[in-house]
């Protein structure tokens, strides 16, 4: 290295984050409030990062990546310790929207004057704002029409067109396609040369090698090593192969639960599909793990037609994915979703791999759930069909869970409401019954009265039932001598991937699946555990989700043994 | 390159230094008040920018567009008529009632919709305080500030409507505008407060339009508190003039309204009462920085 001290951007020392989470209610008993819970996500947390480096972050899900990115930004103040930075950090989520209801031409700039500019200065980079993000005309429409892909390169445009002195970006490259992810590199280069520092997680080791000089490794909040790219990335891999090999090795086995867990979502969708659904599939559906409601929305339709729903990274398909395609011997894969949802590089990865692509095209996710709803198969006259907002995992995950006792389907809505071609799906499907899984701040009473005329028993709003509720109502309908296996799943909104996985298995075979919340087993499903008392029981996704406690605990429900019940003692 | 971690021996107070030396500001925690009013100013262009983006977008889907925000004042002057002025005829004691109501419906509507959605303001803009870091007061004093501008038709209503029931123009009338931003000033500190409480607890939100209403049947908006007063206790009438949403009422009327002479000291309380609400929404605002938009 040079003699020169370099000079840092970001600093942060001995951070603790730790999350007060108000637990839901509807799991409490006697209606009494839940207690509050505190997560420690990210565990005394040290280093200096330096002008003109790129970062990358890496580690499984839930260690705690992206809340130590949200305290770099400055968007969460760490419990204990500190964070210093040279400017204001901007960051670059996955879920890239600014203010929906405006046009992308206001969102400029409302967002660069948010980042410092002043309204001279984003009149100069205006243009070149627009170009960069490709978005052409559309930028004077709200950006409620925009498809996500569309709203990404918007984000991206804005957070780097003011050549911030720090970027964190979150997973947000892996949208758009190709030409745009090649550009935003370039820009990316263009500011580490402006001795600009750049943070990235990624699911992709690939992405990180190619684009950082340094990583860091997370592991249950702590970071574990610090150090040149390549380095850090052979030691993750290694050790990431390592627990593949042994199944989760400093977890105690539990004789009757069993635990399905992959490193990341994607590892867990396919292991799961592995484990779940033996012997070959004609129609695999491929869904974006970066757009769970859509993924979740699919999978009544698909548990129709006896397809399994596999996860991949929006931006190319995961090897570990393109091994259980190879396992499971379909004749044809569906992407759910058009190039902005699904890359073509996912496409060409499953050409490659030797099967047939078929899309479900959508620019968007919403247009995508009504394409895959107008091919479908069902003879007319569905049970149910539940609407559920684009963006609400946990409503999707309500609504798959309720539609699992019955012939239902779940269609996702924009916050402006249905369109003509919902209207259209609806009639094809020509419901009994329609069910919007929103309150009336998200769609409003007007959305649903509209709605009553295209069912002929009418529309009605699905409200409060958490996802633990829903899941413990819909196992209701299990006749507990016939019950052998029941699926567990982490209901909490970070773990949706895990439950998107179990419920399309869980679908497929036909057994009950349960949620529970990281660290207890609440009421709603500790009595339908104690009413099915199954012989064997499979919980989804990783200590993390899951912990090795609950799953202890979960040994106490297998047949015929007096459950042991402490946590539910434990309300504040 | 960095090797493996040499920052790790790096005690808090090394960090500090080390910050220090390269100029590097802290994002824990939130500033000193001083500090965070500073940002906040430096970021005015940005208030003036989403406060203009938020009221163009209040009637974009609308098809009459702006012209809503003089109609809907324009109809409920006219319900409000027909029900407190013939029905109920609580005009006893006023003898411009039609002027005295237009003024009280305008004003009173500008402070439902600044509170109702100045409460709003940080949970419905969830996506800006998560991309984005700034003084999260900004996204209040927008909110009061678009209303302002949203308004601007109804207070034209007022100016034109007032003069054709028959009030003379006198040179009071200047102080319309001063009884408008004293209102403002007010309106501000109290949705930052709301801001604040239904970013703690939204089961709270269910308040606030409890609070309004109360404040709508109770601040003398078609009816003239000083004529019932005389019905209670002093200190009860007191409070029923003096209290905010009243005086807000009680200004505009002073200005527009020869009947309600002009008296310093209800200008002298309103400025206090804006001062006052500004400072105390201000500092509570400030005290909850940290914890907007969080879980």
């Amino acid at each position: 290295m040079a003699a020169a001290e370099p000079r840092p951007s970001v600093i942060v020392s001995h951070v603790d984050i730790v999350y007060t989470v108000f637990a839901k209610g509807g799991s409490g008993r006697s209606g009494g409030r839940r207690g509050v819970r505190e997560v420690h996500a990210v565990k005394d947390v040290s280093f200096v990062a330096n002008h003109g480096e790129s970062i990358g972050i890496i580690g499984r899900n839930g260690s705690g990546k992206s809340t130590l990115l949200r305290a770099v930004a400055g968007l969460v103040p760490p419990t204990r310790g500190e964070v210093w930075a040279d400017g204001t950090p901007s960051l670059l989520g996955v879920n890239a929207v600014l203010v929906r209801q405006l046009s992308g031409a206001r969102n400029i700039y409302i967002g660069a004057q948010a980042l410092g500019l002043s309204k001279a200065q984003v009149d100069d980079i205006y243009d070149e704002i627009v170009e960069f993000s490709g978005i052409g005309d559309a930028i004077h429409y709200p950006m409620s029409t925009y498809s996500s892909g569309m709203a990404a390169r918007l984000r991206f445009a804005i957070s780097t067109a003011a050549v911030p002195p720090v970027l964190v970006i979150d997973e947000a490259l892996a949208t758009g396609d190709a030409h745009f992810r090649a550009k935003s590199q370039e820009r990316i280069e263009a500011l580490r040369d402006q001795a600009g520092t750049v943070f990235l997680v990624s699911h992709s080791a690939a992405t990180i090698r190619a684009m950082c000089d340094r990583a860091m490794w997370l592991d249950g909040g702590t970071l574990l090593m610090d150090g040149p790219v390549d380095d850090v990335v052979d030691a993750y891999a290694a050790a990431a192969e390592r627990s593949l090999g042994k199944a989760a090795p400093r977890e105690p086995e539990v004789p009757g639960v069993e635990r399905w867990a992959g490193d990341t979502r994607y590892h867990t969708s396919a292991l799961v599909s592995r484990q779940g659904t033996p012997g070959r599939r004609d129609t695999v559906l491929l869904a974006s793990g970066a757009d769970l409601p859509l993924a979740l929305s699919a999978v009544p339709a698909a548990a129709r037609v006896g397809a399994p729903v596999l996860l991949t990274s929006p931006g190319r398909l995961m090897p570990v994915t393109r091994k259980e395609l190879t396992r499971l011997e379909a004749r044809r894969v569906l992407l759910l979703g058009g190039t902005d949802v699904l890359a073509e590089d996912v496409a060409d990865g499953v050409r490659e791999a030797g099967f047939e692509v078929e899309r479900v095209d959508g620019e968007d996710t919403v247009t995508t759930s009504l394409a895959l709803h107008a091919t479908d198969e069902g003879e007319a006259g569905v049970d149910a069909v539940y609407l559920v907002p684009g963006e609400d995992a946990q409503a999707a995950l309500t609504a798959v869970l309720t539609a699992q006792e019955e012939d239902g389907r779940v269609l996702l809505v924009d916050p402006e409401g249905p369109t003509a071609r919902h209207e259209e799906v609806l009639r094809r499907l020509a419901p009994r019954r329609l069910v919007v899984v929103a309150d009336d701040r998200t769609l409003s009473d007007d959305v649903v009265e509209a709605l009553a005329g295209l069912a002929a028993g009418g529309a009605e709003r699905l409200l409060a039932p958490t996802p633990v509720q829903a899941a413990a109502d819909a196992a209701a309908r299990f006749d507990p001598a016939r019950v052998g296996e029941v699926f567990v799943a982490s209901g909490a909104a970070e773990s949706v991937s895990d439950a998107v996985a179990g419920a399309a298995v869980a679908d497929l075979a036909d057994a009950p699946l349960l949620l529970v919340d990281r660290d207890e087993v609440p009421a709603a499903t500790h009595t339908e555990l104690e009413r099915l008392r199954p012989s064997h029981v499979v919980v989804l996704g990783g200590p993390m989700a899951v912990t090795p406690s609950v799953r202890q605990a979960l040994a106490g429900y297998l047949g015929g043994e007096e459950p042991e019940r402490t946590e539910d003692d434990l309300d504040l | 390159m960095s090797s493996a971690t040499p920052e790790a021996a790096l005690s808090l107070e090394d960090a500090r230094a080390l910050a220090r030396r390269h100029g590097l500001a802290s994002l824990s925690g939130r500033p000193g008040l001083r500090g965070y009013l500073a940002e906040l100013w430096r970021r005015r262009q940005f208030v003036v920018t989403l406060s203009a983006a938020q009221s163009a977008a209040q009637y974009e889907k609308h098809r009459l567009g702006q012209l809503w925000s003089l109609l809907n004042p324009m109809l409920l002057i006219v319900s409000y008529f027909l029900v407190f002025g013939l029905l109920l005829r609580t005009n006893r004691g006023v003898e411009n009632f039609i002027a005295f109501l237009s003024i009280g419906v305008v004003l009173f509507g500008v402070t439902a919709s600044v509170i109702s959605s100045g409460a709003k303001a940080i949970t419905n803009n969830l996506g800006l305080v998560r991309a984005l870091r700034f003084p999260r007061a900004a996204l209040p004093v927008s909110v009061a500030l678009s209303q302002l501008y949203t308004s601007w038709p109804a207070f034209a209503l007022l100016v034109v409507l007032t003069p054709l029931t028959g009030e003379p123009f006198t040179w009071h009338w200047l102080l319309f505008p001063l009884a408008v931003a004293l209102q403002f000033v007010q309106l501000t500190g109290i949705a930052l407060v709301a801001a604040r409480v239904v970013n703690a607890s939204r089961d709270l939100a269910n308040f606030i339009p409890l609070i309004v209403r109360l404040m709508r049947y109770t601040s003398g908006v078609f009816f003239s508190i000083s004529v019932f007063a005389d019905r209670f206790p002093p200190l009860v009438g007191d409070v029923l003039l003096n209290q905010p949403f009243a005086l807000q009422l009680e200004l505009g009327r002073q200005a527009l309204l020869a009947e309600h002479p002009l008296a310093l000291h209800s200008w002298l309380m309103g400025l206090g009462w804006a001062v006052g609400l500004l400072a105390l929404g201000v500092v509570v605002f400030w005290r909850g920085e940290g914890t907007y938009g969080r879980g």
